[in-house]
């Protein structure tokens, strides 16, 4: 496909915008959670001594490795429960194709 | 018939939590973590089957009557021959499957109170209904 070079130059300009919009949500997140607790900074200021135990503080007092373990367990039940039974499901449906998606003359199917 | 599972893409969780929440309580698993993972995963089965239904509509059934030809049975031209070829689209089911998964927080917040039971986004939810408004408690995670 043989693209001009001003589409070219207009396309990385617009992807370079599009990245900074999605990431700086995250940044200002991360400045934000530097400085001391209970302030309310504006915009994003790098504070004067940054509070890297904040992070520490977060964890401990939303005790997440509880709620990250919570999630793991939660995701270890359903996800390969839903993998062998879709797959087992989408096998019979998709490639042995049953006598009653056979007969199904009003069904629209790719094949 | 698996029009079906088409039909059940267009079911809102929505709509359907009232009558999940009698149906956990009625079987005594309200506030346990099976609360979360047998209807999560229920609701993935429309979109998991279709998504295999496409892929495996996509093999040629010259493969499987060469299978049989060698004396596979069902079983063995399941797991010998169509499993390993779909191994792209099942890591990508995965991976769809875990990210709405650990994102999942109506149905965590509905159906368990215990934070330590829901997902967390769930139990992350309980700081920011605690104080009414987020504030720099729900970024920290205290206050």
């Amino acid at each position: 496909m043989i693209v001009s070079r001003s589409e070219k130059f207009l396309g990385r300009v617009l992807l370079v915008l599009l990245m900074a919009v999605t990431i700086v949500p995250f940044v200002s997140l991360f400045i934000t959670a530097l400085h001391p607790p209970g302030t309310y900074p504006p915009g994003l200021t790098w504070p004067e001594e940054p509070h890297w135990d904040n992070f520490l503080l977060a964890f401990q007092s939303a005790n997440m490795f509880a709620l990250l373990q919570s999630s793991v367990l939660i995701e270890l039940a359903v996800v390969p429960v839903s993998i062998l039974i879709a797959t087992l499901a989408g096998f019979a449906l998709g490639h042995l194709r049953p006598p009653a998606v056979a007969r199904c003359s009003s069904c629209s199917s790719s094949g | 018939m698996f029009i079906v599972f088409i039909l059940g893409l267009t079911l809102p969780l929505e709509g359907i939590i009232v009558p999940l929440y009698y149906q956990i309580r009625d079987m005594g698993l309200l506030n346990t973590r099976w609360a979360l993972i047998l209807p999560l995963i229920g609701l993935f089965m429309p979109f998991a089957v279709t998504w295999m239904r496409a892929h495996f509509v996509n093999m040629p059934a010259d493969l499987s009557e060469a299978a049989r030809v060698d004396g596979a049975n069902m079983w063995q031209l399941f797991w010998r021959i169509h499993v390993p070829l779909s191994i792209p689209a099942i890591s990508s089911l995965g991976i769809l499957l875990f990210l709405w998964t650990w994102n999942q927080f109506l149905l965590a917040v509905v159906l368990v109170s215990d934070p330590e039971q829901r997902t967390m986004a769930g139990a992350l939810g309980a700081f920011q209904g605690s104080g009414g408004r987020i504030s720099h408690c729900c970024v920290r995670g205290r206050c």
